[in-house]
């Protein structure tokens, strides 16, 4: 094998490492205040590719219909917290987690319904200009997602480290009852981390909608699965963790899929090595035993 | 008398009750979560055609392999998962499936995606069943599940399991070994759910890896937990109920994932316990009445 194919496995392997980072954070930071599985999450990204692609032709502005699908998409998911997870939380988690497939099921139907089956393009013809480097060719909207990760990661790095909110948020994800005790307006903090997560989900979701320049029905399902699987790899709640484990997973399906002959899809190898990883340290990369 | 139609939806009814009895089994009476219960039903199916279509078994010799091989998945999925815990545990049993469909369809071994077809009909006294000799073939099987099941969950095995979900900790300590009976629990649901995939492979004679991957592991998990999850009532009542629902109202069968979604959310707003589980508004009301004819009833005799 050549080192441009070399070179071109990575371009792809950390454009797909990005899109499921972006994924994994959000999870990982509802995880870290309500300790639940949301599945649902899976639906906000595809809902962002669906609201890019209509903002995109409504106002024919890349940049406008990233930000309009997020701010959306980040209404959706704080809507979901408010009216479906907020009036369950006292019932045992089995409950919230069943609610949650509930929701995916119910809502990539929905998108079905409203935008029919048929998979659709969103072609950003600014974005189609290729790079050259050594062989291996970066599109601009690989470029794109590298620089947009990078941003909103920093961003969401000040937004919990410098704000008040970011402060009571991290307050909220070590120990919720005491944060209240202490005079911290928890539901507040909750319904801040479900739009911040989604909305940087449906950011992934655009990314990867202009990406493979396809949007369908059922974009969300896979990642909703792996997504479960990062942050448990990454160690439950910990962003970093869920962060570095896209990366590894973004890395270990474009290699395997290209050098083995494993008898297994890309999402089949993305599941044994969640399997695996479960199995060597059951508490994740970075969690705590 | 029946037609081949209603005979048809009787027959799959019975054949998700004893699916659904399985996915009981392991998460509503041992409460080990599972999201992937159609891979031992998979197993059970693939192993049944395989041998009844590749190495000239009858339906009935193959059968008890069959059965032995998913309960042998149960055992092996089941090892990892004494790994994992709670959210552990649910996100590895999705893992699990989407393996194990991964594999049925990459396999060429296995007829790969298009599946393995021309399934024969099993054959008693000389002739293939016939329709409506299926359907009592099923119903059978389905009393003798629910005997089974019931006769379990009162045995030492059943009141392991209840101590185990209640807490796992405090068992451990009174001197249940915690890995033995979750493992007990894998095998004896698996092989269920492969019964179940036994049936449903000589009856629709056809089956490829999709039937049996987490979709319709989904399904199966909305009817125990619409019917009430950790009782058999709840369990038949719920496949019962969710098989015939799409027959019933046709209209609904465009929709019919907006509406499993939607009533699973809806459910767990309203009555997370299932209709018929124990302590639902539905349930007690049944059990007063019940009490309330015993009691008049004995007055009148008396």
């Amino acid at each position: 094998m050549s080192t441009g194919i070399l070179a071109q496995q990575l371009v792809n392997a950390l454009s797909l490492g990005a899109v499921y980072a972006m994924i994994a954070v959000g999870l990982a930071m509802i995880y870290g205040v309500l300790r639940i599985l949301h599945i649902a999450h899976a639906v906000i990204y595809a809902a962002g590719a669906y609201l890019g692609l209509y903002f995109y032709g409504l106002a024919g502005n890349f940049v406008l219909a990233l930000i309009g699908a997020m701010v959306v998409a980040g209404i959706l998911g704080g809507a979901i917290e408010r009216f479906v997870y907020r009036p369950m939380l006292a019932k045992p988690r089995i409950v919230i987690l069943i609610a949650s497939i509930g929701l995916l099921v119910c809502m990539s139907d929905l998108f079905r319904i409203l935008a029919g089956p048929h998979q659709l393009p969103f072609d950003v013809p600014a974005l189609q200009t290729r790079y050259g480097w050594e062989g291996a060719q970066a599109s601009g909207v690989d470029l794109y997602i590298w620089i947009g990760t990078a941003l909103v990661f920093a961003a969401l790095w000040l937004f919990l480290q410098r704000t008040r909110m970011g402060f009571a948020i991290r307050a909220v994800a070590q120990d919720l009852e005491t944060a209240q005790a202490m005079g911290i307006n928890a539901n507040q903090c909750v319904f801040a981390v479900f739009v911040v997560g989604s909305a940087i989900a449906a950011f992934g979701g655009v990314m990867v909608a202009v990406l493979y320049n396809a949007v369908y029905t059922t974009m969300g399902d896979m990642v909703a699965y792996k997504g479960l699987a990062l942050i448990v790899i990454g160690g439950f709640g910990s962003m970093t963790g869920a962060a570095i484990a896209s990366f590894i997973l973004g890395i270990t399906e474009t290699i395997v899929t290209t050098y083995t002959q494993i008898p297994l899809s890309r999402d089949g190898i993305a599941m044994l090595l969640l399997v695996l990883l479960i199995l060597v340290r059951p508490q994740g990369l970075l969690g705590k035993s | 008398m029946l037609g081949d139609y209603q005979l048809t939806v009787l027959t799959l009814m019975g054949v998700w009750m004893i699916v659904a009895q399985g996915l009981n089994v392991l998460t509503g009476y041992a409460g080990l979560f599972n999201l992937g219960i159609c891979m031992y039903m998979g197993a059970g199916a693939y192993i049944s055609a395989l041998l009844t279509t590749q190495y000239a078994f009858s339906f009935w010799e193959a059968l008890p392999w069959a059965l032995a091989g998913s309960g042998l998945i149960g055992f092996l999925a089941g090892l990892p998962s004494l790994r994992a815990r709670e959210d552990s545990l649910a996100v590895m049993s999705i893992g699990l499936v989407f393996v194990f469909e991964s594999l049925l369809i990459y396999l060429p071994y296995f007829g790969g995606p298009v599946g393995i077809g021309k399934i024969p009909v099993p054959v008693v006294y000389g002739e293939p069943v016939s329709k409506l000799g299926y359907l009592f073939l099923v119903i059978g099987a389905v009393v003798l599940v629910g005997i089974s099941v019931r006769c379990l969950v009162r045995s030492w095995i059943g009141l392991a399991w209840e101590s185990l979900r209640e807490d796992e900790l405090a068992a451990g300590m009174l001197g249940t070994y915690p890995p033995r009976f979750k493992l007990y629990a894998y095998v004896i649901g698996a092989t269920y759910a492969g019964l179940g995939g036994v049936l449903y492979a000589h009856f629709i004679n056809y089956i490829t890896p999709y039937d049996f991957g987490f979709l319709p592991s989904i399904y199966v998990l909305v009817m125990v937990v619409f019917g009430g999850v950790g009782t058999i009532r709840g369990a038949l009542f719920g496949a019962a109920l969710l098989t015939a629902l799409p027959e019933i109202f046709r209209f609904v069968q465009d929709y019919r994932n907006l509406i499993y979604g939607g009533l699973l959310v809806l459910m767990m707003f309203f009555e997370p316990k299932g209709l018929l589980g124990n302590d639902s508004r539905l349930w007690r009301s049944v059990t007063t009445l019940g009490s309330f004819f015993r009691a008049h009833l004995r007055k009148t005799v008396a």
